[in-house]
This record gives C-alpha cells, structure tokens and sequence, in this order.
C-alpha cells in the first residue's frame, strides 16, 4: 500500500497503481477523454492533467499514467489545473466542433465558450483510441497513425484496403468525437476511413445480419466452434443453445 | 511497379541476422533496408512485419514520422538544396529554381526515369558555405546558378536535358 493525498484526503493506493485510478476509488472527478478501461493508457488528451507536489516541488503531470508514489500530494483541480483544462478542450473543441462527448465535457470542465475560431471539420483529435481498441482488444492491428506534427493521421498501412480488418466497428464504436462513419446497408458493411467494404452474415436462425464475414472467420480461428453455432446470432444462440 | 533489385525475403532476413532479430533495432534495420532499395517499398515493410511479428500499423507508423525514411521510389542522384534561413538569403532559391528547370523535375519530387531527385532541406548546418548542395552526399558550398551549371555539365547531367 501506498499512501497518497488527493484533494487533501488521506488516501491508500495500491503499488503501481496510477493517480487516476487511486482518485477514482476515492470518488475524486478527474475529467479524461482518451481514456478507456479496456485499453492501456496514452496520455493523449491531456485532460486528465493533476499537480503533483514532491519534495516541495509542483508539476503537472497527467494523472492517467502517472504511478503513485509514497507521500506524494496531488491536487487536481487547481486555479492552474482550470486554467489549462479549459484551454485544452477550447483548442480540441475547436478542432473539431462540438460533439456530444466535449460537450458533456465541456461542462464538467467549466467551458462555456470557446474562444477559438471553431473549423468544425470533424476532424480527428488524436486520441488513439481506435488504434489501441484496433491492436489490443481486437488485435487486427488493422489502423495506426502515420507521420507526425500536423500531418499526424490514423489511417490503414499504406492508406489502402486491408485484409486485417475486420470491419467490427469497434473504432467507431469508441471514437469520443464520431468520426469514424460506419454504414450498413443491403448485407454489407462500409467504413469508407478505412476503405473498408465488407459482406455481412445473416443469423441461420432468424435471418438478421449479425456480423461480418471476418469476424466469423477471426472467432473460428480463435475458438474452433462448429457452423451451427458460429452461424447464429446471439440473441438466437441464447435460446437454441445452453453453453 | 519497378522489379525489386533483391528479393524483399533475403533481404530482410539477412539485416534482420545482423540485429539477431531484435524487432528494438527496427529504426537501423529500416535504415539498412533503404539502403538496399533507396525507399522502402510496400513489399519490403510487409516482409519485416512477417518476420518479425510485428504489426505493419507498427511499422508504418515508425516509416512515415523519420523524414529520413521514404516510401516513394527515389532517384539514382539526389540533389539536396538547403533553403535555410541562411542559404535561403543568399539566394539558395535561385539554384532550386535552376536545377528544377534543367533537371525537368519539381522540387521534392522524383523523374519518371527514376534518375533524379530534387529535394529541399531545411539547414545542414553548413551555413558558412551557404548557399549549399548536396549531390549525392557529396557538398558544393557557395552555390550560384552559374555554378551548378558548370557542376551539372561536369557531371554529364546537363547535355541531356538542355
């Protein structure tokens, strides 16, 4: 155990757990964005920025990969901490428009206008979740970013079709800021970001369009389960089969 | 699509015995593979991805942030112009503006022949030579027009395209 102070509350983190966490047990509100429990953490967005104050010295340091040490004191929502935050999410609001996550954030955080000329281009904000959601919880590995600076981009290997796709939707599904379209339409699937086309499964049982064809093969591969039940959506299989 | 001069699975399974297949190494090994093909094709990250288990997102991602790394074709001879600040007030942009002309090829940009490449950098560090090229990494200092025409022509360049 380790014991830290957040907000002035005496509180006992466990080892190598990060300040985010260690709050969020205590009930302490730290606003993220790029973060997500079933992905490691990136550090990203920057909204999740504490103050840390070790050995008399303060930092910011953002609080969602940041290890608790013995005896260090974090504050996490100082006039510093507003300040910053709030720029931040102008800048990313800016970028992008007004989506409905940074708006729910946005009032969190205190924005109430955004002093920044807003492009509305719908346009990434980098977070990286869809390209960690692509490599570990999916595993197709089938988008990452290319270049760097301004020209930073999440696309596909070689911005063209690829076949580690899946087309699961799974970076639609997480993008904080819907970007990423997705489209279905007379049995087939569409993510036209990643020049992705891809046929849709019909459910034996019901006939609904349930998965695509990858993510049938992807699931055989992994667990090797017969047609009649890799072939039935699960709604169905929950009540033909018992497992 | 150019055939490939060595076969992209020898090629990456020899640099890759170099590192001990370290996938840690990836920046060098990328390094050696370009200078194999002067650009590192398609087929070539696809093949270090195979051999080394790493993911081609990966790989990508590491190819396109390096200026250093190209997955264009490049030319047989490069020609880099520095357009520095102080190459630049020298008049580095005349130079350019020559060798594009002569050269038949924009800055940044590679003949369809595949024998030159134009390229702008942004300082070498060499600014009391400036302006400066760089012809296959060889330097010529205190570059006018009237210079690298003389430079172009003693190379064999210019007789073919002017």
């Amino acid at each position: 155990m380790v014991k830290i102070t957040i907000d002035g509350k005496k509180i006992s983190a466990k080892e190598g757990e990060t300040v985010l966490k260690a709050a969020q047990r205590a009930g302490i509100f730290i606003p993220t964005l790029c973060n997500n429990d079933a992905v490691k953490p990136y550090s990203a967005c920057r909204m999740c920025l504490v103050e840390v104050a070790k050995n008399g010295r303060t930092k910011l340091v953002t609080s969602c990969d940041y290890p608790v040490e013995e005896g260090i004191e974090v504050n996490t929502n100082t006039e510093r901490i507003q300040r910053d935050r709030k720029v931040i999410l102008e800048l990313l609001i800016a970028r992008t428009g007004e989506t409905p996550e940074l708006k729910k954030l946005a009032e969190k955080v205190g924005v109430k206008e955004v002093r920044f000329k807003v492009r509305n281009f719908d346009d990434c904000i980098l977070c990286g979740l869809c390209v960690r959601v692509c490599d570990e919880v999916v595993g197709a590995h089938a988008i990452g970013f290319r270049g760097r600076g301004m020209e930073r981009e999440v696309v596909p290997p070689f911005d063209v079709e690829n076949e580690q796709c899946l087309a699961c939707g799974a970076c639609a599904e997480i993008c904080p800021v819907n970007i990423i379209d997705i489209f279905e339409h007379d049995g087939t699937r569409e993510l036209p970001k990643w020049h992705k086309k891809s046929r849709l499964v019909a459910c034996r049982v019901c006939g609904k369009y349930f998965a695509t064809e990858e993510e049938i093969e992807m699931i055989r591969a992994k667990t090797g389960l017969p047609d009649e039940i890799l072939y039935v959506c699960p709604d169905c299989r929950e009540h033909n089969f018992t497992i | 699509m150019p055939q490939l001069p060595v076969e992209p699975a020898k090629a990456v399974s020899e640099i890759l015995s170099r590192y001990h297949g370290d996938p840690a190494r990836m920046i060098e090994i990328l390094q050696d593979l370009q200078e194999i093909y002067r650009y590192l094709p398609k087929e070539v990250i696809e093949e270090v991805s195979h051999q080394t288990e790493i993911p081609i997102n990966r790989i990508y991602h590491i190819a396109t942030f390096y200026k250093a790394f190209h997955l264009e074709p490049r030319g047989e001879t490069i020609i880099t112009v520095c357009t520095g600040t102080a190459c630049h007030v020298r008049g580095s942009f005349r130079t350019l503006d020559l060798l594009s002309e002569r050269l038949g090829v924009k800055p940044n940009e590679t003949s369809g022949d595949l024998k030159y490449t134009l390229e702008t950098v942004g300082c070498v560090g060499a600014c009391a030579l400036g302006p400066i090229v760089i012809i296959n990494g060889k330097y010529y200092g205190h570059m006018t027009p009237d210079r690298m025409d003389r430079v172009l022509k003693r190379m064999g360049i210019i007789e073919k395209y002017s």
